[in-house]
């Protein structure tokens, strides 16, 4: 019978979601696909294997494997980015499937979010996610649907790109000058020749035309919990819901055979946040072993931030949680990772602490599916 | 959260396309004089340094003889294979490569026989040097070109991480057709580099000044019945050994360029490098 794995980050993301959808879907890679359900490209999800280290953006985790990703109508993508990673990919043959109404953002989008981000600082990522929600929210619309009709999408961009004259004429001059500026060297012609050159990669699919072909579906969550649309902190959080509401309305819409729901709480063991808003107030944490750290400083999000795990947000976002599933047949399961950065921790008293009740209790000690083990308690 | 190294490359690339396969050699190499960014007398040294996002940085030296005879391996250079001579040092385990272009010429006839990039890791900022570089009219007719000063400027003005830090070696090519002069007089390093103070050094002496800290090979290119004269072979065999190789089909340059680090670069810690496992046809699918 098919089954259902979900992998949510309890904290400010980066918690190793790569690393727990890779280790799912290494049980039957054959039979597995990958649901993106939030979130865009502008996820930083790292898998390692013995040959690679991939931080992957537009592909789901489970791709050195030869699993299929597929991108549900909550996320949003961006061409010339799945034809650069896809080549890289390339002997490893990824493969996505994307729901006809998948959001595309555009060379506008990006230009847009880092004009603005520059003035507010709400640690975007500068990639152009947020404002591409934004947009459709505003009705203005170019879907993955739209990609395979040359003419349609050169009368989408050419009203997204109204959209943003009429949207800039309210902002400081400033932000102006700054879209300007990234407008200056853009090549329409060289987007609109990547959204074609997509096709080695690409298939318009609706899940449920899917649903009898898999056994396996697990759905890689985007960014945590805690910078939620709903339960994050205002200004700083995603345009997206990062919890397993996503997850839970595409399974009782499209899979509706499922017998099996497991959900897989990751967090790391302590706790982290890349990008600008607040942080837990708990103490510093001396790492050691974390060379491979994938998040570096950079010019929009700034540097990346550790702290010791705040229990008491790791609590809200359970509770956060547990509000979108609540009429659903779930198995818990937590795993923590980094555990070989950070030797002090004790997971005996952090279980003491939650309020959950989890099946199982994985541990990660190294970045690889290989170092994850289970845990039993004390 | 997040970050998405290839959204933002993308992103970079939709900034920076520059449509070369539509293009002219003219329209793609515009510079009709030196360009002052590329001119060797303001480069005191050219450093490749490790950075949070490339922590472990190995510098490449690529050297192209861009008189009038090759014009057309820069030009096949940039259309086609550096877009994944990095990718596929990257594939192949060598994450964090740099790049640094040099345009060789022949110093006795030439107007500008030295001209020199920055280290880069990206195609995109390689792509701008190599696209600056300005193509000499004609070969100088001596049968010599001045690879040495390649040689000279690796060894006396270039400043790089991954010998000083990690004692691994860079990687300096030299690619052309013709033999190499056998020495640099005094006043052509001099003119043609960021010192007042010189002696006349031979070509063996600057190579192996050059090994200290590098890795030195020469490609020879065999493009046409003229090149694959012994005559147009020199002494090379003599000054590299093993390190001077014969290309007989110039497209595959940049991929033995991919072929020779990956197979020379030695790991720094046996844990936390994986490119002595490497597959060599990966590397071939890749260009």
């Amino acid at each position: 019978m098919p089954k259902c794995s979900l992998v949510i980050d309890l904290g400010f993301g980066d918690a190793g979601k790569g690393l727990t959808t890779d280790f799912l879907a290494s049980q039957h890679p054959k039979h597995s696909l990958v649901v993106r359900c939030s979130g865009g490209h502008q996820i930083g999800h790292t898998v390692t294997t013995e040959v690679l280290t991939h931080t992957f953006s537009n592909f789901g985790s489970g791709s050195l494997l030869g699993v299929p990703t597929y991108y549900s109508e909550h996320t949003t993508l961006f061409p010339p980015a799945i034809v650069d990673e896809g080549n890289f990919l390339k002997p490893y043959q990824p493969k996505l499937y994307v729901h006809p109404l998948a959001m595309i953002t555009t060379f506008y989008d990006i230009a847009y979010n880092r004009a603005i981000e520059k003035q507010q600082q709400h640690g975007s990522c500068g990639l152009g996610f947020g404002t591409t929600i934004a947009r459709n929210k505003d009705e203005v619309y170019l879907y993955a649907n739209d990609l395979q009709f040359q003419w349609v999408l050169q009368q989408r961009l050419q009203s997204i790109k109204t959209y943003y004259k009429t949207k800039l004429e309210h902002q400081p001059k400033a932000v102006q000058d700054y879209y300007k500026n990234e407008l200056k060297d853009y090549n329409e012609a060289y987007f609109l020749e990547s959204c074609k050159s997509l096709q080695p990669f690409y298939n318009v699919a609706a899940l449920s035309e899917l649903a009898s072909k898999f056994e396996h579906f697990i759905f890689e969550g985007s960014q945590g919990i805690l910078l939620d649309t709903q339960h994050g902190f205002h200004p700083h959080t995603t345009w997206s819901y990062t919890t397993s509401k996503n997850a839970v309305q595409q399974i009782t819409s499209h899979l509706k055979t499922i017998s099996e729901i497991d959900i897989y709480y990751v967090t790391r063991c302590y706790q982290t946040r890349h990008g600008n808003g607040p942080m837990a107030e708990t103490e510093p944490v001396n790492l050691q072993n974390n060379e491979n750290e994938a998040n570096v400083t950079n010019e929009f999000q700034g540097v990346f931030r550790t702290q010791a795990l705040a229990t008491e947000l790791l609590n809200y976002a359970l509770s956060c949680d547990a509000i979108h599933h609540q009429n659903l047949q779930s198995n818990k399961h937590l795993v923590i990772t980094c555990l070989d950065q950070l030797p002090r921790f004790s997971y005996a008293n952090l279980f003491q602490k939650l309020n959950t009740n989890f099946k199982t209790v994985y541990g990660s000690y190294g970045p690889k599916r290989q170092d994850i083990k289970k845990l039993f308690l004390q | 959260m997040g970050g998405g190294r290839f959204s933002n490359d993308a992103y970079a690339r939709l900034r920076k396309a520059k449509n070369y396969s539509n293009k002219s050699r003219e329209e793609i190499f515009t510079s009709r004089t030196l360009d002052p960014e590329m001119d060797p007398i303001k480069a005191l040294v050219r450093e490749s340094r490790d950075s949070e996002e490339h922590p472990e940085s190995v510098s490449i030296i690529v050297a192209l003889d861009v008189t009038g005879s090759m014009g057309f391996v820069p030009e096949h250079i940039v259309k086609e294979a550096l877009p994944d001579l990095i990718g596929s040092l990257m594939e192949a385990g060598i994450e964090d490569p740099q790049v640094l272009f040099l345009g060789i010429g022949d110093f006795i006839y030439d107007r500008a026989p030295l001209q020199v990039g920055q280290f880069e890791s990206s195609a995109e900022l390689l792509d701008r040097w190599l696209t600056r570089v300005y193509l000499e009219g004609g070969g100088g007719g001596n049968n010599q070109e001045g690879y040495n000063l390649a040689h000279l400027f690796a060894a006396r003005h270039t400043s790089i991480d991954c010998w000083e830090k990690r004692q691994q070696k860079g990687f300096l090519f030299t690619i052309g057709d013709e033999p190499v002069f056998p020495t640099i007089p005094a006043e052509i390093i001099k003119r043609y580099t960021c010192t007042n103070q010189a002696e006349t050094i031979t070509t063996e002496a600057i190579i192996a000044e050059a090994q200290e800290k590098y890795n030195v090979f020469h490609m020879h290119l065999e493009h046409n019945e003229w090149a694959k004269q012994e005559s147009r072979k020199g002494n090379w065999k003599t000054l590299l050994g093993e390190n001077f190789i014969e290309i007989p089909d110039y497209k595959t340059v940049a991929k033995r360029i991919a072929n020779v680090v990956i197979e020379n670069h030695k790991p720094y810690t046996a844990t936390s490098n994986t490119n002595t496992s490497s597959d060599n046809s990966e590397v071939e699918n890749m260009l």
